[in-house]
């Protein structure tokens, strides 16, 4: 069966024909899902993030331009309804950390030895705003200040978050691989 | 930078390179459910849009009635206005036949003798005869007789002497003598006889006002519109926003307020027909505990559960589209004021909801002060309203009412056992300006 070209699948869905409407979302909500895992506590979090952003997509389709690509235009709308679910919705709490203290603890991690979905959950363990700010720079690559005006915080605040999430990340994931190793001794 | 910082900077790099890559890469199963999920919203959006486009139809079909309505009761209002004018104008013009102004009236010619031609007979006793025979014509027309063609010329003497009029009552068809007094065109529509109405467009006949109700400015005898603006303010019990596993216990009245327009036809002997658009917002306050207990002894009514202990406080908004049609009537009381009830039924459509946090500092609360954007929805209400309404001037009133309406249909939007049935229920006084148009 010959795949659907993203044109197509744009036309169909700007028709709103149901059909062209399904295959793309089956094309990208899987992948999708995993980004919105990453900004979520759980997977159901997670799936509403991903409901409200496909209704987005179908709704504002009409304004995708086919320069861009359209795995890349329907991740950023998912990314900015994460922000926003959360920015808004959850009014999350930001605290200051000295930068200094937490930058002590931050060690190099290795990733390879650790599958993503664990990597995924110990994420999601994280505290509502150090989970948001690791979020956008480590896995979309914002800039703190970008950062800092989205989700409408200072840089310092920013920063101390991610080193926060980095720490916290690291020894979670440690203490699951301690976990895991004695399970199998 | 030191070596230290650099080193870790790289680190940091390397850290989420990896992440991402690994991120972008990973496909996590996705529930059965999400597909459908999403399937419905759309469902629910598309007949949003439609009832959207329906409401627009409606909308736009009310106003090219009203206004079609409006302009073709204005211009039949006029022409009406127009023929009681000329009506009027043709009582205040002189001489009808059988009413002869009190006055000497020179006459040309005799002419009822074969003798007179040859000889002017222009004199006031040649008129009082010619006056004489015409009154005994129209009292007694059987009593009038021509003389005979060679008859003996009457005595013509030279004395003025003056015409009295003739009482005359008009026999059916006639037109009667209409009083073109200071009155309001309502009363002097009222005064016209039979006669003068068939000037009258036949759709426009007016309707036989009782006695009380002709004294009253607010009642027109014609078909008439008028249209105006409402503003409205008052409790309400709405529930439109889910309880969460039941959490939401306590319900109080929040407050409610709108803005209108309304355009109505009076259509016989003080009923009229009204509808229009409301703007309004309506608020519900919502207790949040997360350890209901019901308090001993008798719960105030309307109450489902008191909560005893920490409890935070959710205002939910929600904002309506209301269109009501209503049946009135109006009772005079005197020539301003007059009784004014009316009941209907409104058709609401929700655009939007919302909840607001009020004691944040409660544990846990966060999860449910989610904003919630409902769907839409709508229902219909039965409305009833009573209140008074005073003229001023001609073409303007004033209506002061307390209205009630009680939805049909439940309100929730989520359903589950817990969760306490409802129909919005509003209490409200409402103040309406009305411009008549006569």
């Amino acid at each position: 069966m010959t795949q659907i070209s993203d044109i197509e699948l744009v036309q169909g869905c700007v028709d709103q024909n149901r059909f062209y409407q399904k295959k793309l979302y089956e094309r990208f909500a899987r992948k999708m899902l995993a980004v919105a895992m990453s900004y979520s506590r759980d997977s159901y979090e997670a799936e509403n993030i991903i409901q409200e952003s496909f209704i987005k997509v179908f709704d504002n389709i009409k304004r995708y331009q086919p320069t861009g690509s359209l795995d890349g235009w329907v991740r950023r709308i998912v990314v900015n309804t994460a922000t926003d679910y959360y920015r808004k919705k959850k009014r999350i709490k930001f605290s200051e950390v000295n930068i200094e203290d937490e930058a002590n603890h931050i060690g190099a991690l290795d990733f390879d030895s650790f599958a993503v979905k664990d990597i995924l959950e110990a994420v999601q363990e994280l505290p509502e705003g150090s989970r948001m700010v690791f979020t956008l720079y480590a896995i979309e690559g914002y800039t703190h200040k970008e950062i800092g005006e989205t989700l409408d915080i200072s840089v310092g605040t920013s920063k101390s978050q991610f080193s926060r999430a980095r720490m916290l990340l690291q020894g979670k994931l440690k203490k699951n691989e301690q976990r895991e190793s004695k399970r199998f001794l | 930078m030191s070596n230290e910082n650099l080193n870790d900077f790289y680190n940091q790099n390397r850290f989420n390179k990896k992440l991402r890559e690994r991120i972008d890469a990973y496909e996590p199963e996705l529930s059965d459910s999400l597909w459908d999920r999403i399937e419905h919203d759309l469902v629910q959006k598309e007949s949003k849009g439609k009832r959207a486009i329906w409401m627009v139809y409606l909308l736009a079909g009310l106003l090219l009635v009203s206004g079609v309505g409006i302009y073709y009761l204005a211009s039949e209002n006029k022409k009406l206005a127009d023929t009681v004018k000329e009506i009027s104008a043709e009582q205040e013009s002189p001489v009808p036949f059988y009413s002869m102004p009190e006055t000497t009236v020179e006459v040309e010619r005799h002419v009822n003798s074969p003798a007179a031609p040859e000889t002017p007979a222009e004199t006031s006793n040649e008129l009082a005869l010619g006056a004489q025979i015409l009154n005994s014509a129209v009292q007694n027309p059987r009593s009038y007789v021509v003389p005979a063609q060679g008859a003996e010329n009457p005595v013509i003497e030279e004395t003025v002497v003056p015409i009295q009029p003739v009482q005359v009552s008009p026999a059916e068809g006639d037109i009667a003598e209409i009083e073109v007094a200071e009155l309001p065109l309502a009363a002097q529509i009222e005064s016209l006889t039979p006669a003068a109405f068939k000037y009258a467009p036949k759709t426009l006949f007016p309707v036989a006002l009782k006695e009380s109700q002709k004294k009253s400015e607010l009642i027109y005898p014609l078909v008439s519109s008028y249209f105006g603006l409402v503003a409205e303010m008052g409790s309400n019990r709405q529930v439109v926003s889910g309880s969460f596993a039941g959490k939401f216990q306590i319900e109080h009245p929040g407050f409610f307020r709108a803005l209108g327009f309304k355009t109505g036809v009076l259509v016989r002997n003080g009923w009229y027909i009204e509808s229009g658009v409301n703007f309004t917002e309506s608020q519900t306050n919502l207790w949040y505990d997360s350890i209901p207990v019901k308090r001993p002894g008798p719960v105030p009514q309307g109450i489902d559960t008191i909560v005893v202990g920490n409890a935070a406080h959710i205002v939910n908004s929600q904002r309506w589209v209301e269109i009501p049609l209503r049946l009135g009537y109006l009772y005079p009381i005197n020539s301003k004021l007059a009784i004014n009830g009316n009941v209907g039924m409104t058709y609401s459509a929700i655009n939007r909801s919302s909840g607001e946090q009020i004691n944040p500092d409660f544990y846990g609360f966060d999860d449910y002060s989610i904003l919630k954007i409902q769907p839409f929805k709508s229902y219909w209400s039965f409305q009833s309203s009573l209140g008074l309404s005073y003229g001023i001037g001609r073409n303007w009133a004033i209506d002061v009412q307390a209205n009630y309406r009680r939805g049909l249909q439940n309100m929730n939007a989520l359903e589950g056992p817990n969760h306490p049935d409802r129909k919005a229920e509003i209490l409200s006084g409402s103040f309406g300006l009305r411009y008549l148009l006569r």
